[in-house]
C-alpha cells in the first residue's frame, strides 16, 4: 500500500487537499480558542479599569520568579516542538520523537511550578471567590483579581495538560515511524495547538505578574 | 542546519531576550509607560510565535483569514468592554 493510499480519506481528491482541510480546521479551532481566552482578557481589562489600584497591589502578591520561570519554560517547549516538526519534514523520526518528549517534559515542569505557586497561595488563604480570606489584601478588587487569576491560569493549565497528552501521543507515533517526510499532519496540527497555549501565557504573564 | 531550523533557533533566542527585557523592566518603580511597554513586548513575542513557530506566513489564505478574523473580534470585544466600564457615569437623577 502506498503512502497516499494509507493516509488519504476517500472523500478527498488528493493528500494536498486533505492536508489543507485539516490545517483550515485547526486554524478555525485556534480562532475559537482566541475568542475563548479573548473574552476572559476582556473581563480582566474591564475589572482592571474599575479596580486599578487593587489590581496593582495584588500583582505584587503573585510569585514573579515562578511565573517568569514558567514563561521561559513554555517558550522553550514551543521552540522544541517547532524543531520537531522540522525534523519530521527531514524524515528524522527519532530526533522528532525526542524533541516532542522534551517538549512534554517541559509542560510537566510548567505544571509542577504552577502547583507550587497555587499551594503557596492556598497557604496564605488566597482562594477564589467567596472563599478568599487573605488578610494582607482584604479589598474587593484583590478578591476579584485572584478569582480571575485562578480562572484564567487554571483554564490555561488545563490546556497545558491537554497539550502534554497530545505531545506524548505524537512522540509515540513518531517513535513508531507513523509519520513520513510527506505526511506528518497530526504533528503539525498538534504543534499549532501547543504554540497557541504558549501565546496565551505570553499575555497571562504580564497581566498577573508584571503590571503593578 | 536548514534555513527553517536556523529561523526557529533565532526566534527562540529573541523570545527569551524579550522575556528577560520585560522581566527587567518590571523592576522600574512607578513607570507610567510600564503597561504599554510590557503589552507591546508581549504583542511582539506573540507575533513571533505565530509567524515563525506556527508558520502563519506560509499558511494559505483561508486559515489565515479565519485566525485574523477571530483576533479582530477578540480585540473589539476587549476594547468595547473596557471602554464601557471607563465611560460609565452615575445617573444624574435618582431612580424612581
Amino acid at each position: 500500500m502506498t503512502e497516499t493510499e494509507t493516509h488519504l480519506q476517500a472523500h478527498f481528491a488528493d493528500l494536498a487537499k486533505q492536508t489543507h482541510a485539516a490545517r483550515f480546521g485547526m486554524w478555525t479551532f485556534l480562532g475559537s480558542e482566541v475568542l475563548f481566552f479573548g473574552s476572559l482578557f476582556a473581563l480582566y481589562a474591564s475589572y482592571r479599569a474599575e479596580y486599578g489600584d487593587a489590581f496593582s497591589r495584588a500583582v505584587r502578591h503573585t510569585d514573579l520568579l515562578l511565573g517568569s520561570a514558567n514563561t521561559a519554560i513554555l517558550i522553550t517547549a514551543s521552540f522544541l516542538v517547532a524543531l520537531a516538526v522540522g525534523e519530521l519534514r527531514a524524515g528524522s523520526d527519532r530526533r522528532a520523537a525526542a524533541l516532542l518528549l522534551a517538549g512534554a517534559a517541559l509542560g510537566v515542569a510548567f505544571m509542577a511550578l504552577k502547583g507550587i505557586e497555587y499551594a503557596h497561595h492556598f497557604r496564605d488563604g488566597i482562594y477564589p471567590g467567596v472563599h478568599y480570606r487573605y488578610a494582607a489584601l482584604p479589598e474587593e478588587g484583590a478578591k476579584i483579581f485572584f478569582t480571575l487569576y485562578y480562572l484564567m491560569t487554571g483554564l490555561h493549565a488545563l490546556h497545558v495538560v491537554g497539550g502534554i497528552v497530545l505531545l506524548l501521543a505524537l512522540a509515540w507515533m513518531a517513535r513508531r515511524g507513523r509519520f513520513t517526510a510527506r505526511w506528518h499532519t497530526p504533528a503539525e496540527l498538534g504543534g499549532l495547538y501547543w504554540h497557541l497555549v504558549d501565546v496565551v501565557w505570553i499575555f497571562l504573564w504580564p497581566a498577573f505578574y508584571l503590571l503593578h | 542546519m536548514t534555513r527553517e531550523a536556523r529561523r526557529v533557533w533565532i526566534t527562540w533566542i529573541v523570545l527569551l531576550l524579550l522575556a528577560g527585557l520585560t522581566f527587567a523592566l518590571s523592576f522600574i518603580p512607578s513607570d507610567p509607560f510600564a503597561t504599554p511597554v510590557a503589552l507591546g513586548i508581549a504583542m511582539v513575542k506573540a507575533v513571533l510565535v505565530v509567524a515563525v513557530f506556527m508558520e502563519f506566513l506560509d499558511a494559505r489564505a483561508t486559515p489565515r483569514l479565519a485566525f485574523v478574523v477571530s483576533l479582530l473580534l477578540a480585540a473589539i470585544l476587549t476594547t468595547l468592554a473596557t471602554v464601557d466600564v471607563l465611560t460609565r457615569r452615575v445617573p444624574a437623577l435618582p431612580p424612581g
